[in-house]
């Protein structure tokens, strides 16, 4: 088990219900996945610094996972799939490069 | 032509040159943390105007840091956090 970062941006149209509809769905597919959620940081609409499918702003979810195998393949390839995920990126932590000391 | 301009361009500044005081890297002293690609402030100050990554001989970072650097940089464009390039603006 390693600890990734799953950080998404959503189209920024979406009203609550339909943010709550692909939350729902993510999270369904993390557990389906054997993954754990160990934080999840929702920075709702965010100005991107360049346009990603012709919008300006996007909906920014983080989520911080625990999860072993490859989640690139298995948690986001069927992610991307999906209509409102604009992008998906996994990012593993490296905690040998950190550099701030506590 | 080249060799001319040369010839003709001044010294730059009088008198000795002075050595320049070195820049600190600021990962090395543990005052910033290099892996957080979500600190857009912090990685500004790494990137030019345009958005290209500035080299060593700007940032002053260790070879180290500089490698980890550009990658952190990296996965913070993927995110749209940061611009791939930026149009320069001329005052």
């Amino acid at each position: 088990m390693n600890q990734y970062d799953l950080n998404l941006i959503l189209n920024p149209n979406l009203s609550a219900e339909q943010v709550q509809i692909e939350k729902d769905y993510i999270e369904n597919t993390l557990r389906g996945n054997g993954a754990e959620i160990t934080h999840l940081d929702e920075l709702g609409n965010r100005r991107l610094a360049y346009p990603v499918n012709k919008d300006r702003e996007g909906y920014y979810l983080m989520y911080t996972i625990r999860a072993g195998g490859n989640p690139e393949q298995t948690i986001a390839a069927p992610l991307r799939l999906r209509d409102n995920v604009r992008r998906i990126l996994v990012v593993k932590d490296r905690p040998e490069w950190k550099t701030k000391k506590a | 032509m080249t060799q001319s301009s040369n010839a003709e361009r001044k010294p730059r500044g009088k008198g000795p040159k002075r050595p320049r005081k070195p820049k600190v890297d600021p990962f090395s002293i543990g005052e910033l943390e290099i892996t957080d690609y979500k600190d857009v402030k912090m990685l500004r100050r790494f990137i030019s105007d345009t958005g290209k990554i500035l080299p060593r001989r700007r940032t002053g970072l260790s070879a180290k840091h500089q490698r980890r650097i550009s990658q952190t940089i990296k996965i913070a464009r993927q995110l749209a956090l940061l611009p791939y390039t930026e149009k320069l603006v001329r005052k």
